[in-house]
């Protein structure tokens, strides 16, 4: 610990040099970064779950997890063996976690948990009689589908989902329930500071808020760096306050002036959203201004877009012309009466971010500025993003007899869960404090499930040697922005002396790029820029470059690479490292480049085809994969976009 | 409001008394009488509701222990809350008889892997005895399993890497000569040597993600030097060549029985609602007699 803050006293120090040395001789920027400091590089790549739910989550206990405490989560993500909830085995991850976020839901928090094992009198003893009797007979997932909303609203559609519904179902316990929540509230905090060990693993408070008006969801999930001292002066605000988002700021604000804790909010499932999520108004319908753009980019700086209940980056519906875009899409909304699924604008990150750079150029502020990052929001306990290691979303979806049984008809059942995904942060070191800097910095990515590596700099004036060079990451942070960063126009050549040696800035943006394999995993395939951008009419448009690709695939006329292949043998579900590359890294340029209008840039990394959970499950039974999943995936990475603003 | 597994089951003698007595009143509520075979009579149409039958059931479903306080707060309890007791009651018993008419209860394999379990789960809820673990069994615990809470070691280290197949060890070499002639610290780390697939910098790092990062021989290589103000190598990895510098070595260690003691406090009491099972089904299977059909001669 102490070694570590004195490295970053020092970074500090030639950090702030070297920005005074900048800005005396601009033209000797180049030189000056490759004989600077390591400088920010020493941020590190932490790995970390911000979507875990216990069984101190009502739909968790009543779905099988009875035993799996905030305990037996952070057990599970130190890499400790634990025992799983449902089926009662020993289970463990070789590769643990640095980081955990215990989110259970704000509503009725621990208080099924309790009222099945610890009330007996009182007003609430009779409902927890029921509550056992609907456990103990094996009824518990009915009791949670019928707290599940009706919904008579279809997806895309315009009238307002909060206003349309009377009083959200609710358990006959709603409104009584407030000392039980408290109890259950110290519990969780006090569990996650006593896990809690700076430098080593960060245990961070945090909790779901799990708005659900007509089944669209817009679920939070909330996190903060506070210590359970700060975090035991509130309680975590739920749904049964307000459905509204802006509520919930508007709580933010005020519980931080308060208690001194800060928070950041963390959508996540926008693609069950049914268009509201990301919409073109507020969910009261007051079309964006500056000041409440810059309030919700202001408290939601990350989005989660990829976990279990499927991927968000974008939908082959709105992305026809990506050829990756159809990935583990989850066709599914949570509430009791079956509707088709539609994908909306509003429901996807790709189709957010554009449509936050067209309310940026009408208003003045993007409402959805916001970094990637992926999650499992397992509700077993188990932070499980591994295919080979997946231990279902429920606890009683966790083995292949119960599979059926999950979400029974929606539509969906537990093979069609997606075994992903994790937040990548760069932080400076393993702390609360750190992790929730890098947050709202934005300088973390998505993964949905391996640890490739990746980095991810813009700037005016990096060059092909930057990408060979040993001190990459020194010369990405010194002469440009990281992932989650603001790009402004070109900077004017400032000096004599700068254009005497040729000005150094090109027309274009370029980015320097490095994404390298899980240390444990499959080769990579391809690097992918996502570019979206603004046309003169203020209109949205969005393209994906293949910028560096392993083996010697040419690309073709229309810049696109071909498949990479698949060693998969479906016999055995095991792959070969024998195509794919363990590391990539380019300088790209945008040939495109507009420099008048706005634009975003992130990128996707493709790992070669491996086998999908549901796969290696059919091989275990010796049956044939249904064709209900594809039996391999490409895992990927999404990095937080940069920006550039003329 | 109260809370379950206080005083009252905290004595060994209880617990098992107050498994036996719920495992009793489970049995014979589950499994009355023969299965009843005939056809429909007017018996067969009658729910009677039985006092103790009736309390039997309230006690399984709100999972008290104590039966004679049981009986005393049904007794207080309103007319409403009564009947509404009675009113379940009747319902239960209604669809397990048709159930049974159906012969459900004999050859679902779902029920009876359900009704098994469910006998598991009362017998370790009646032990949920945390609270009786003593501190000298924590401390026993402890010495006897030190060893299982060992946790890794930690490297904080910066390393220069040269990429094999190009002349790797000798490049590194020639770079360690400078670098000990220049005394180069670590915060001004050159742009010496190739891009590593991961990092430059370690802070703090486990065993385990160094042999990920590095492989088994790096791994091995470093964990036998000390830390040190001088730049070493080079030290072969599953990549090529590297040069270290070692800041901090946190070696392996054992953490303190005071701060293994809650771990400690857990898993002793779930050896305890295991044991507490395997007594209450030992007890259960000492009432039957087994036997064992020998297999049946081929039939031809």
């Amino acid at each position: 610990m102490s070694d570590c803050s004195r490295v970053a006293r020092i970074s500090k120090a030639f950090g702030s040099s070297f920005l005074l040395c900048a800005m005396v001789v601009g033209g000797l920027l180049v030189l000056a970064s490759t004989s600077a400091s390591a400088g920010d590089e020493e941020r590190q790549l932490l790995w970390g779950d911000t979507h875990l739910h216990t069984s101190y989550s009502f739909d968790a206990f009543l779905n099988g997890n009875r035993s799996a405490d905030p305990d037996t989560a952070y057990r599970w993500a130190k890499g400790l063996p634990v025992i799983h909830p449902y089926h009662r085995a020993r289970v463990q991850v070789d590769t643990p976690l640095d980081f955990l976020v215990v989110a259970d839901h704000a509503e009725y928090l621990g208080v099924i948990r309790k009222l099945y094992y610890d009330v007996d009198e009182g007003p609430a003893a009779e409902f927890a009689a029921q509550v056992r009797g609907a456990i103990d007979s094996g009824q518990g997932a009915a009791l949670f589908s019928g707290v599940l909303p009706s919904s008579e609203i279809e997806p895309g559609e315009t009238r307002n989902p909060i206003l349309e519904t009377g009083q959200p179902n609710q358990l006959p316990i709603a409104g009584q329930d407030e000392p039980l929540r408290e109890d259950a509230w110290a519990e969780t905090t006090a569990a996650a500071d006593r896990h809690n060990e700076p430098g080593r693993f960060t245990a961070m408070i945090g909790w779901e808020w799990s708005s659900l008006p007509n089944g669209a969801n817009l679920h939070r999930v909330v996190m903060t760096s506070a210590d359970g001292e700060t975090a035991r002066k509130f309680m975590p605000y739920g749904s049964q306050d307000s459905s509204y988002p802006d509520d919930l700021w508007a709580w933010f604000e005020k519980t931080t002036e308060s208690s001194g804790a800060e928070f950041v909010a963390i959508p996540h499932n926008p693609n069950i959203s049914k268009g509201y999520m990301f919409g073109a108004t507020s969910l009261n319908e007051a079309p964006y201004t500056a000041e409440s753009a810059r309030t919700r980019a202001r408290w939601e700086p990350v989005a989660e877009v990829t976990q279990y209940k499927g991927d968000s980056e974008t939908h082959p519906d709105l992305s026809p012309d990506d050829p990756f875009a159809d990935f583990e899409t989850y066709p599914s909304y949570i509430q009791q009466n079956y509707q088709p699924y539609v994908a909306s604008v509003g429901d996807y990150a790709r189709s957010a971010l554009r449509r936050g750079l067209e309310i940026e150029a009408a208003v003045g502020a993007n409402p959805y500025k916001f970094g990637m990052i992926g999650a499992t929001d397992s509700h077993s306990g188990m932070a499980a993003a591994e295919e080979d290691n997946f231990w279902g979303k429920m606890a009683l979806d966790s083995t292949p007899e119960t599979k059926p049984m999950f979400a029974a008809g929606r539509n969906v059942d537990g093979w069609n869960i997606g075994a992903q995904g994790l937040a990548g942060v760069w932080a400076e070191e393993n702390t609360r404090e750190s992790i929730f800097a890098a947050f709202r910095r934005r300088e973390v990515y998505a993964t949905t499930g391996p640890r490739m590596q990746v980095r991810f700099f813009g700037g005016w004036d990096f060059d092909a040697k930057d990408a060979e060079a040993a001190d990459l990451a020194s010369r990405g942070y010194a002469k440009g922005v990281s992932m989650g960063g603001d790009l402004a126009a070109k900077p004017a050549a400032k000096s004599g002396l700068a254009k005497m040696f040729g000005g150094g800035a090109a027309e274009a943006p370029s980015f320097l790029i490095h994404a390298s394999r899980d240390p444990r995993g499959a080769n990579l395939d391809r690097v992918q820029v996502v570019k979206g951008w603004l046309d003169a009419d203020g209109k949205s448009h969005e393209r994906v470059y293949d910028v560096a690709w392993a083996g010697d695939r040419a690309a073709g006329a229309d810049g696109r690479v071909g498949a990479i292949g698949n060693t998969v043998d479906l016999e055995t579900g095991e792959y070969t490292n024998d195509i794919g590359a363990a590391e990539l890294a380019q300088v790209w340029s945008d040939p495109d480049f507009d420099a008048t209008t706005r634009a975003f840039y992130y990128v996707r990394v493709l790992q070669i085809p491996t086998a999908r959970h549901s796969l290696l499950d059919a091989i275990a039974l010796q049956q044939e994969p249904s064709d209900a999943q594809p039996p391999t995936l490409q895992e990927r990475v999404y990095t937080s976009p940069i920006w550039y603003t003329p | 409001m109260t809370t379950r597994g206080g005083g009252l089951l905290s004595s060994p003698l209880l617990q098992f008394l107050a498994i036996g007595l719920v495992v009793y009143g489970f049995v014979s509520w589950q499994m009355p009488d023969a299965p009843q075979e005939s056809a429909s009579s007017a018996d067969d149409r009658t729910i009677r509701v039985e006092r103790d039958e009736l309390l039997a059931y309230v006690q399984l479903r709100s999972g008290e222990a104590d039966a004679v306080g049981l009986e005393r707060r049904f007794d207080d309890l309103g007319a409403a809350s009564q009947q509404a007791w009675i009113d379940r009651y009747v319902r239960e018993e209604a669809l397990v008889r048709e159930a049974r008419r159906l012969g459900l209860d004999r050859d679902d394999d779902l029920i009876r892997r359900r009704l098994v379990q469910q006998m598991e789960f009362i017998a370790v809820d009646a032990s949920r005895t945390e609270n009786a673990i003593t501190e000298a069994e924590i401390a026993a615990y402890y010495d006897e399993h030190a060893e299982d809470f060992r946790e890794s070691a930690y490297y904080t280290f910066d390393h220069v890497f040269f990429r094999a197949g190009f002349e790797s060890e000798t490049r590194a070499a020639v770079a360690l000569e400078r670098l000990a002639a220049d005394s180069v610290p670590a915060e001004a780390l050159p742009s010496l040597g190739d891009r590593f697939l991961y990092n430059r910098r370690y802070a703090e790092r486990t065993e385990g993600e160094v042999i990920s990062h590095f492989g088994m021989t790096f791994a091995s290589g470093l964990a036998e030097l000390e830390p040190s103000a001088k730049w070493l190598g080079p030290f072969e990895s599953d990549h090529g060549h590297h040069l270290v510098l070692l800041a901090q070595v946190t070696p392996s260690a054992i953490p303190s029985l005071e701060q293994t003691a809650p771990e400690i406090r857990r898993e002793l009491a779930r050896r305890r609602q295991e044991a507490a099972l395997d007594a209450g089904v030992a007890a259960i299977l000492s009432s039957y007699v087994v036997e064992v059909a020998p297999p049946s001669p081929p039939s031809d």
